[in-house]
């Protein structure tokens, strides 16, 4: 297979770029071996500018994925397709030949319908209201629950979905180019490329997407937006909402286990609480607007309550005990 | 179409190609966070920029371009003072010269050369090279649709690969 038209140098080169860019690509590479490579990459300047020169070569060879030529020519004689020659075709339905094919690569090459024949092992994972968790799922991605979740799993090797019904939820997502991660809840889906974001039920009908890092597509009704790092954006069967800053603090804060608030309305405060307790408090509307910092973990969430009394000289009441609805 | 794309199809031509960014990224800086962050301001450099962009081959040269600078920019901090992944966006900024028209003939130079060598592939090279690319098999796929050993595979994807590598250097004025 060598060639003597380059010097032998440039060949060897060319080589190992080679080699070690469909290695890593390949998906069996260790973990040792990645974390060399890595090293590699960032020691050594001229390598990682092959390895950049590789991705790239990569990327250009999907895009000839519509090339009639290209295709005609990397496609087993009994299955070529029969449009090779159609060179008439309206560039506009080549056009969205073409766009199609690149959305399938980046959204994968099955979407999941539930009910679909071949599902895989769906696991499902359940907090009860003041608890957390953590799950590591066998992709490498991380889940975070939150206060009275209840999410299902189904890792196959087409794609990764989950279907968020209650609660709250953190998805830090294992990259993973083959295979999109797409979050279902009931009015709309989040489809990852890769990154961490959070999803909050707000009631039966809307949810709530908050991007850490990285980007996420959006879709719900007929609409489809783009969400980068601290954007948000709420959702519903309608459709979306405009998208806002992400309250990212508040996420990260709930991951350590210990709630904070920064000089917040007590009427916020509650509502963090309430998601937490099982027993709901309330304050008399009157007092909703003091402002109040600390914070509480869930072991120790009722000295909060006892703060806040203290402080203000006020009551907190239990939803039973509360005067109307 | 001579005008230029909207900010939604930007946005959608972005979201296709972010995959491929991503990847480009992650084989230049060797890590998987900072590939992310960089992306990440690729999106943003994208939506503020003004420059028209006609088309989705424009579009997708002038993100690898914003990707380029940023690399760059991430290695002479990395060198200058140590391990910064922090990215001052700013500065990548001003280093942003306004690129398509050159880097829209350079993409499409560099697609023309990966045509021909993906054409000069000997043919089991080139079908296992499909299969990969266009069909998304795994190796091992690859190698029981084939009937060869996964072994085979890679190496034929290895020579797939350098080949392809091989064809671009050099030759500027070709085609």
């Amino acid at each position: 297979m060598s060639t003597n038209r380059r010097a032998p140098g440039n060949d060897k080169g060319a080589q190992d770029s080679a080699y070690w860019f469909t290695r890593v690509n390949s998906g069996t590479a260790s973990e040792h071996e990645l974390k060399g490579y890595e090293k590699r990459l960032r020691n050594d300047p001229e390598f990682s500018k092959e390895q950049a020169r590789m991705a790239e070569i990569w990327d250009i060879a999907l895009d000839l994925e519509s090339d009639a030529e290209v295709r005609a020519a990397t496609t087993l004689a009994a299955e070529a397709r029969p449009s090779n020659s159609q060179r008439s075709r309206s560039r506009i339905v080549q056009t969205v030949i073409a766009t199609a094919a690149t959305l399938l690569l980046v959204l994968g090459t099955v979407l999941f319908w539930p009910g679909s024949a071949v599902t895989p092992t769906a696991h499902h994972y359940t907090t009860n209201v003041g608890e957390q968790k953590t799950i590591h799922l066998d992709d490498g991605s991380i889940l975070h629950l939150n206060s009275g979740t209840r999410i299902q799993v189904q890792l196959s090797k087409a794609y990764r979905q989950a279907e968020l019904f209650s609660g709250e939820a953190t998805f830090k997502v294992a990259a993973d180019s083959k295979r999109p991660f797409e979050v279902h809840t009931q009015s709309g889906l989040t489809r990852v490329l890769g990154t961490t974001f959070n999803i909050e039920i707000i009631d039966q009908h809307a949810a709530q997407v908050s991007v850490l890092q990285g980007q996420v597509q959006v879709v719900a009704g007929n609409l489809d937006t783009l969400l980068i790092k601290n954007q948000s954006v709420r959702y519903d069967q309608a459709g979306l909402g405009s998208i806002s800053p992400s309250s990212s603090d508040r996420i990260r804060s709930w991951h350590t286990g210990r709630i904070r608030f920064d000089d917040k309305p007590l009427k916020d405060i509650l509502d963090e609480y309430n998601r937490y307790s099982a027993v709901k408090r309330y304050v008399d509307p009157r007092y909703e607007a003091i402002r109040f910092s600390g914070s509480f973990t869930l072991q120790d969430k009722d000295e909060l309550i006892e703060a806040i009394e203290d402080a203000f000289g006020i009551l907190t009441h239990t939803y039973a005990e509360k005067p109307h609805s | 179409m001579s005008t230029s794309l909207k900010k939604d199809q930007l946005q959608h031509i972005f979201i296709k190609s972010s995959g491929s960014l991503q990847s480009y990224l992650y084989h230049a800086l060797g890590s998987r966070e900072d590939s992310a962050d960089l992306l990440h301001d690729c999106y943003v450099r994208l939506a503020k920029s003004k420059k028209p962009l006609a088309s989705e081959d424009d579009t997708r040269a002038y993100l690898f371009t914003i990707a380029k600078n940023l690399v760059k920019d991430t290695f002479r901090k990395r060198t200058t003072r140590g391990y910064d992944r922090q990215l001052d966006v700013e500065t990548a900024e001003l280093q942003d010269n306004s690129p398509t028209p050159p880097e829209a003939l350079e993409y499409y130079r560099l697609k023309k050369q990966v045509k021909a060598a993906i054409l000069s592939m000997p043919e089991t090279t080139r079908i296992i090279f499909g299969l990969k690319r266009y069909e998304r098999l795994g190796n091992a796929e690859i190698a029981s649709r084939l009937s060869i050993s996964t072994r085979t595979v890679e190496r034929k994807m290895v020579e797939a690969m350098a080949l392809i590598r091989q064809h671009m250097d050099g030759d500027n004025v070709h085609k």
